[in-house]
């Protein structure tokens, strides 16, 4: 999914229950101007070290452009309580999710 | 050199140049259309083989067009012809692709250190990743600004 077409559905993910939060290795800075240029309102979270890729196992070692690590494509649904309850993990990131498809994924897991 | 000559030589110049612009249209063609059909229509997403093939049919057509008849533009027009073939397969089959094997977090399996996390957010603020305690959270792990 684009970050455009999250922040086009998001009263869809709202009415769900559902929260979005963005994640990405970049500095605060970076984020900010990716957020505005997806014209997004919800919170874009910092991960340089990688803990919460580390967390969720989606470290693409090498995967950045200048041979740095980066996450896979990948989104999760998770409970309050840190519960996996939805995920998808993308093989290669040309692959894009279509966010009814991650609307019905929801519906089903919740 | 009479007009007629002239005239004459136009249309196959004309010709000549369409006969090496085709096969780079093919090419840039099955390139675009895997744009379009893969994130559309998710098709031949993770393996293009269509399009791969038709790219290098583009190619092959330059190449028996350069041996036919020659000339350094027909060598140039090949050239970049395997360059965008090669770069497209290479880019599809092997840059933008990783190992994607369902890793160790399975659905229904409680994340340990997930609900302690903080990270810092947009505005350099510290925020938890699970910020609220009642709502389910929708984690998009985004590769970055590059």
């Amino acid at each position: 999914m684009e970050l455009v077409e999250l922040q086009e559905n998001r009263e869809a993910f709202a009415t769900r229950g559902v929260d979005l939060v963005a994640t990405a290795i970049d500095p605060p800075a970076d984020l900010t101007t990716m957020r505005k240029g997806a014209g997004a309102s919800f919170p874009f979270l910092s991960d340089p070290e990688g803990q919460l890729m580390d967390l969720l196992d989606v470290r693409h070692a090498g995967g950045g452009p200048t041979g740095n690590d980066i996450p896979q494509s990948a989104n999760f649904l998770i409970a309050p309580d840190g519960t996996v309850l939805w995920k998808h993990l993308a093989d290669n990131y040309r692959e894009r999710l279509k966010p009814e498809d991650v609307l019905a994924a929801i519906d089903g897991a919740l | 050199m009479s007009s007629n000559e002239s005239n004459g030589g136009a249309a196959s110049g004309g010709r000549s140049v369409l006969r090496t612009l085709a096969p780079l249209a093919l090419i840039v063609l099955s390139i675009v259309l895997y744009f379009v059909l893969s994130t559309q229509f998710g098709l031949y997403q993770r393996y293009p083989v269509p399009h791969i093939l038709l790219a290098f049919a583009g190619v092959a057509w330059l190449t028996l067009d350069l041996r036919r008849h020659g000339g350094w533009l027909r060598g140039l027009a090949l050239a970049f012809g395997l360059f965008l073939a090669a770069s497209y397969t290479w880019y599809t089959l092997d840059f933008s692709t990783y190992d994607a094997r369902d890793h160790g977090v399975r659905t229904g399996q409680a994340v340990a250190g997930l609900t302690s996390l903080s990270l810092v957010d947009h505005d350099g603020q510290p925020t938890s990743v699970l910020a609220n305690t009642q709502r389910a959270t929708l984690l998009v792990f985004y590769r970055g600004f590059w």
